[in-house]
């Protein structure tokens, strides 16, 4: 048998560690990942980066889906926006979008795309008032208790689950729609993907944190089906 | 005798010629009768079957045959005897022909002649004999005249037959020379009709000249009443294109063809059976008509839309209101005058150009026209076209503001941010905000006004972020802003049309109402939580009793048991008046916050009273009360007592809560009374200050009466501040503990006490009133300046407060401190200790129980420093991460010490005094910023600062771009850009340490990372000298983002509160259904319509679209859709 030399092993090492990153790559695209849209005006569109992760990981563990355990961030004018399925939007404060930005949502959204967008608290105003620069013709819809969003995986008979208490109340859950698609689902006054976070972040009760990641697959499953 | 011979001879031959002449006479006599005859009847014959070709040759052929038999026989036969054939017959024949003539010669001549003939080559004898024969016989022949026995009978019966047949001939031809024409020429051709049919033919017009495009009906009678069949034959392009048309039948036979729209010249010529008329040709005359039409559309200049030339011909047009319309007509030939006649406006006359007649008209209404051309014989175009003119009005805008859309309060800041959104085919000239205060107080005023909003226009729409700064209206409270958007667009033609947004109102609130509101809240919590502390005091107190009474007696009775019910239900009742009173309370602070009238330390305070709220009816309670009801209905009674005894546990603490609760409240009462005292007379002092700046500008006597108006509320608004420092002097009676300063309280409360400051504003009043301005001010300057000394005071007693508070807070600080170094003294020589034990050493356990108590003291600090750093941004959150270690370090040591492994067990203690060391370190840090605080505290410092760097930055940005507009930058300027370059260094190392102090807390500082990168590359290329538009964009970014930053750590401060609380259970109100228009709107029906239009589309789907938009807009608005 021949000996092999070092430079025969490195480049052994070297194309095996090039297999891998190629097949993670391709693991990776076949899977199903959200993407945080990572928007101008001074929010904190970052926080809480455990969520998506965790939600990935509970859609692996509970539905067909396969997800990858990540998550991305894009711009609304990335070349990559087109290629995520689903988007995601949160935070705290202002939100702004440019007139090129606002447009290519619009597109992305009338092209078949999906926003969620999950009021953090005082997100309301500035999201709304962007959102009306997408689409100033349309109005908010909030979703009726039967709504397939609210049944397609997990049944929730009362709509939309309260996961943080914000100002009291309900939470609420509203609909933006194109052509009779929803396009946009945003929940306000509940904060769905605050329960996706570790446990540790905010102490959610279990129980508190499954109904958030039940209600955020069926969101998910809602996009892809819909 | 010879003579005689030779006169006989003679005679025969006379008689021979004669006889010859009338053969021949007689002959063509009769052949002429024959033919006379034949020709006669031979119309008659053709007659039979005069189309039939072979009957015509077999009559022509016969009849020939018949004539040419009696030509020869009787003509040219006789004629060929009489001319060749002199000398035949022969003589004796002839008298051997004269002597059957005469019986009495008989054939005695022919016999002497021929004896004389033949005597001459006989002998002499015989021709003396045959003489004497001849004598004999010529004198008896001699006498007769037989030359005349020739008989004329024969050729006078031809000649009368001829007479006859020729009468007859002459009088049927006169009578009929048609036929006879036909018969002579199906005679002489019988293969053809006869030429003389086509005669029967009646065609008309025939030759004939009709005007282009007209029609021409050609009528053709036929004789004959039974045709066949009929044809018209129009041969087009000299012959080349053949059209067989079929004529029709108006009477049986007279037959019609219509030429319509006659383009060409043409022959034509009708074929009715075999006959063939005459080849007509029908001459085209060609009126004025117009060859081409060319339309050119220019609409109004305001659109700015570009001239269009529509498609040759196309003499239709829809086109907006206003336009002019370019027409350019050609015509098929020189004309006298071309116009454009109009259905409603004045003829438009055409001029002659090189590219034919051109005109231009403005099209300002709906219309119709045509072409009218008039040639030089008088002919005009026929059959005009007539073209519609359709206007489209342009569209009326739309508009709405769509940021706030709703009524809001406004805030201190005096601005409200508008969104506006508006929508138009062709552009807008203006956009304006216009609004009315409608103005409280006891004289109702109304003030209009209207402000020009900047906007841009993006693909149609218009967009416009508009700042609107209400300062200037010297809103007061109570005011309400009505306003609304209203657009114009740029129509020049009929004027710009404008549209209105929805109305929405502005209000003012005064700082009275919303204290006066919380307050209201305050004292009804105060009072619930009072009753409810007696209430349960009560229920304690028959816990007690009940719960004396089973262990006495070992058994309930049934009405104990129900009164026992009726407690529980009562404190269930508590607890639901508890939620509701927390829920008023969780919207008072959010209110007070909305309006900025809380200071940090107060709003810190409720968030505090908040979770006290939350933590009184705790998920222990409400077990234990519904364990307390399942005990009630068992019947065994040790547990019914063992559930009363842990019910009585849970509800001492209830007591113990709502007591702390409602201290703190109270506590809070009076603190917010103290700020709402400060507000009130920083609010008087702005009020009296803007008061006197009026006065300063001589206002008018509307102005003044409305100044004195506000004079008079100011009155009020003091006898409201001295409410207010009543309250609060109550409330620190009540609340002892209170570190309210006595004296700057006093003192401020005896200044709006004091007699002197309600005789200023009184005075001043009365001089506004009275119309003189320079008295006013004098006293309206008294006033503040009162009012300044008051709110001096005022703010000294909430500095001191808080002093008092951070001297609490330091405090806290210092015994935490105090605590983490005992510990690490402690564990340090804990740590000596056990680095001395031997693997046999007994003391090992002593040790491990000691390190256990250190454990649990290190924790109990934990508990107590981490409940500092959850209220406190002055301690670095490092410090938690230290002491979480120290625990980790020490638990470590147990384990190692429970296997008797000193050394390990001291490594690991020494890393726990480390840990603990660290965080004393972090402790007394904290300590040291809260000793440089000025005012304040934690976040308010950080916002200052941030605030700090944001004024630098935009200083450097000031100064960079100044120097950047110059060009050229002088060496003074280069030297200044040097210096600037240090300052953005500078600010780069405060933002740094900015950081560094407040910890490593990207949650809130965000993209402060980002932003000190920045700043570093801008510092760089300043000291490079040069000055480029990366440079100032990246400037103007930072400062961007350092504004964002304050605006989002304000934002997220205000959210702290609550974000992280867990969300309860709610019902919601389930809208029912989707609406049916998904959230479009009837405005977007509008916008639609106004981007359909604005699209290239043919003029025709322009108007349906809009005819299609109309009808769905009314289809809804009958259906009363919702939009």
């Amino acid at each position: 048998m021949r000996r092999l030399t070092i430079g025969k092993v490195a480049a052994l090492v070297v194309l095996l560690m090039f297999s891998e990153t190629v097949a993670q790559d391709a693991w990776n695209s076949s899977r199903f990942v959200i993407a945080r849209i990572k928007y101008r005006g001074g929010g904190d569109w970052y926080n809480d980066p455990s969520i998506i992760p965790n939600m990935m990981r509970f859609m692996n563990a509970n539905t067909n889906l396969k997800c990858a355990v990540e998550e991305r961030h894009v711009e609304l004018m990335d070349d990559a926006l087109f290629t995520y399925p689903v988007l995601f939007i949160t935070g705290h404060g202002r939100i702004r979008f440019s007139d090129e930005e606002a447009a290519r949502l619009r597109l992305y959204l009338t092209s078949g795309g999906f926003l969620y967008a999950d009021d953090d608290y005082g997100m309301d105003k500035y999201f709304r008032a962007e959102m009306k620069k997408v689409f100033p013709e349309k109005r908010w819809v909030e979703l009726p208790f039967k709504h397939d969003i609210f049944h397609i995986l997990y049944k929730f008979p009362n709509g939309v689950p309260k996961i943080h208490e914000h100002d009291g109340g309900p939470g609420k859950a509203y609909g933006l729609f194109h052509e009779g698609r929803m396009v946009v689902f945003y929940t306000y006054n509940t904060n769905i993907s605050d329960g996706w976070a570790d446990p540790d972040v905010h102490h959610d009760p279990e129980e508190v944190r499954q109904k958030a990641f039940q209600m955020g697959a069926n969101i998910i499953l809602y996009a892809l089906t819909r | 005798m010879q003579d005689q011979y030779t006169e006989l001879q003679k005679r025969l031959r006379k008689f021979r010629e004669r006889r010859k002449r009338i053969e021949f006479l007689q002959g063509l006599l009769l052949f002429l009768a024959v033919a006379a005859a034949v020709w006669a009847v031979l119309p008659a014959v053709y007659s039979i079957a005069p189309r039939d070709t072979v009957f015509r040759w077999l009559v022509s052929l016969s009849s020939a045959s018949l004539l040419i038999y009696f030509g020869w026989r009787q003509v040219i036969l006789p004629l060929y005897r009489w001319v060749f054939q002199r000398h035949v017959p022969p003589l004796d024949k002839v008298a051997l022909e004269i002597g059957s003539r005469f019986p009495e010669i008989k054939d005695e001549f022919s016999n002497a002649l021929q004896i004389v003939q033949e005597a001459e080559s006989q002998s002499e004898s015989e021709k003396a004999l045959a003489w004497a024969a001849f004598w004999q016989t010529a004198q008896k022949v001699a006498p007769i005249p037989f030359e005349n026995s020739l008989s004329l009978t024969r050729l006078k019966q031809h000649a009368l037959m001829l007479a006859a047949s020729a009468a007859v001939l002459v009088v049927l031809l006169s009578f009929f020379p048609t036929a006879y024409q036909n018969t002579a020429m199906m005679w002489v051709r019988p293969w053809q009709v006869p030429p003389s049919k086509q005669l029967t033919l009646n065609v008309t017009p025939g030759h004939v000249e009709v005007l282009r495009g007209s029609s021409l009906t050609v009528t053709v009678e036929v004789p004959e009443t039974r045709v066949r069949s009929i044809a018209l034959t129009a041969m087009y392009q000299n012959g080349k294109v053949k059209e067989t048309l079929p004529l029709f039948s108006r009477t049986p036979n007279r037959f019609e063809y219509r030429f319509e729209n006659i383009n060409e010249p043409f022959e034509y010529r009708i074929n009715a059976d075999e006959l063939i008329s005459e080849t007509y040709r029908v001459t085209l005359i060609d009126p004025p008509d117009v060859r081409d039409l060319q339309l050119t559309v220019k609409p109004p200049r305001y659109t700015r839309l570009p001239e269009q030339k529509l498609e040759p011909n196309v003499g239709n047009v829809q086109v907006l209101a206003g336009s002019r319309i370019h027409l350019q007509v050609q015509t098929n030939k020189p004309v006298d005058f071309a116009a454009v006649v109009f259905a409603q406006r004045d003829t438009l006359f055409l001029e002659q150009d090189n590219s034919g007649y051109i005109g231009e008209f403005r099209a300002s209404r709906d219309d119709s026209y045509f072409i009218h051309l008039k040639d030089d014989r008088g002919l005009t175009n026929p059959n005009p076209i007539e073209y519609r003119i359709k206007t489209i009005a342009d569209q009326p805008p739309v508009v709405e503001i769509v940021f706030p859309g709703q009524d809001v309060d406004i805030d201190e800041s005096m601005a409200v941010m508008l969104g506006i959104m508006g929508e138009d085919d062709y552009g807008f000239s203006r956009l304006l905000l216009k609004y009315t205060v409608h103005r409280g107080g006891p004289y109702p005023m109304q003030d209009s006004g209207q402000v020009k909003v900047p906007f841009r226009v993006e693909n149609g729409q218009l967009r416009a972020e508009f700042d609107w700064d209400l300062t200037e209206l010297d809103l007061l409270p109570e005011d309400v802003v009505e306003y609304r958007a209203v657009v114009y667009d740029n129509d020049a033609i009929s004027g710009p049309k404008k549209a209105e947004s929805s109305i929405f109102r502005l209000r003012f609130p005064s700082i009275q109402e919303i204290f006066a509101e919380a307050a209201q809240q305050q004292e009804e919590a105060e009072e619930t939580f009072s009753e409810m502390l007696e209430k349960s005091r009560e229920i304690q107190e028959n816990l007690d009793h009940v719960l004396r009474e089973i262990r006495r007696n070992k058994e309930l009775s049934w009405e104990e048991k129900q009164a026992l019910k009726e407690e529980l239900k009562e404190q269930q009742e508590m607890l639901r008046e508890l939620e509701e009173v927390k829920q008023k309370i969780d919207e008072m602070v959010d209110k007070l916050e909305r309006n900025d009238l809380l200071a940090l330390e107060t709003l810190k305070k409720y968030q505090e009273l908040q979770q006290l709220l939350e933590e009184i009816a705790t998920p222990e309670l409400k077990k234990m009360i519904e364990a307390m009801n399942r005990a009630l209905e068992n019947v065994d009674p040790r547990l019914v007592q063992k559930a009363l005894e842990e019910m009585q546990f849970s509800q001492e603490e209830f007591l113990n809560s709502l007591e702390r609760t409602i201290n703190m409240l109270k506590q809070l009462q009076a603190e917010q009374k103290l700020e709402e005292a400060l507000k009130l007379a920083e609010e008087m002092l702005r009020q009296q200050e803007q008061i006197n700046q009026s006065l300063e500008q001589n206002p008018d006597s509307a102005s003044l009466q409305q100044l004195a108006h506000q004079e008079r509320q100011l009155q009020e608004e003091l006898n409201h501040l001295n409410r207010t420092l009543e309250e609060l002097q109550k409330s620190k009676q009540e609340t002892p503990q209170l570190p309210l300063p006595e004296e700057p309280v006093r003192e401020a409360q005896t200044l709006a006490q004091s007699e002197q400051l309600k005789k200023d504003i009184q005075r001043a009043r009365e001089m506004m009133q009275q119309g003189q301005p320079q008295q006013a001010k004098n006293a309206g300057k008294r006033v503040s300046g009162q009012l300044q000394q008051m709110q001096q005071w005022l703010s000294r007693a909430q500095q001191m407060m808080q002093q008092n508070q951070r001297a609490e807070l330091m405090r806290q600080l210092r015994r935490g401190a105090r605590n983490v170094l005992q510990l690490s003294k402690r564990e340090e020589a804990l740590s000596q200790q056990t680095r001395r034990l031997n693997a046999s050493s007994p003391k090992y356990r002593n040790i491990a129980d000691q390190q256990q108590d250190l454990l649990s003291a290190t924790r109990r600090v934990t508990q107590q420093l981490f409940e500092l750093t959850r209220n406190n941004f002055f301690v670095p959150h490092e410090l938690g991460r230290k002491l979480g270690e120290s625990l980790q370090h020490m638990q470590n040591a147990i384990r190692q010490l429970e296997e008797r492994r000193s050394s390990q067990a001291s490594s690991e203690q020494r890393k726990a005094m480390q840990a603990l060391n660290g965080a004393a370190a972090q402790l007394r840090q904290a300590m040291q910023s809260l000793n440089n605080a000025q005012g304040g505290m934690g976040m308010s410092q950080f916002m200052q600062q941030l605030k700090g760097i944001s004024d630098k930055q935009q200083g450097i940005n000031q100064q960079t771009q100044s120097m950047g507009q110059s060009g050229q930058l002088s060496l003074q300027q280069q030297a200044a850009l040097s210096r600037l370059a240090a300052q953005q260094e500078a600010l780069r190392k405060s933002l740094q340490q900015l950081q560094k102090e407040f910890g490593n807390r990207k949650e809130i500082l965000g993209s402060l990372d980002q932003i000190a990168e920045d700043m570093k590359k801008v510092a760089e290329e300043m000291r490079q000298k040069s000055i480029s538009r990366e440079l100032i964009r990246r400037q103007q970014r930072i400062l961007s983002r350092l504004l964002d930053a304050q605006k989002s750590v304000h934002q997220r401060e205000l959210s702290r509160k609550r974000k992280a609380e867990t969300g309860k259970t709610y019902i919601g109100l389930d809208p029912g259904q989707l609406p049916s228009n998904l959230g479009e709107t009837e405005f977007k029906i509008h916008q639609d319509l106004l981007r359909a239009l604005r699209e290239n589309y043919a003029r025709d789907y322009k108007e349906l679209i809009q005819k299609y938009f109309e009808a769905l807009t009314r289809e809804k608005r009958k259906n009363g859709s919702n939009f």
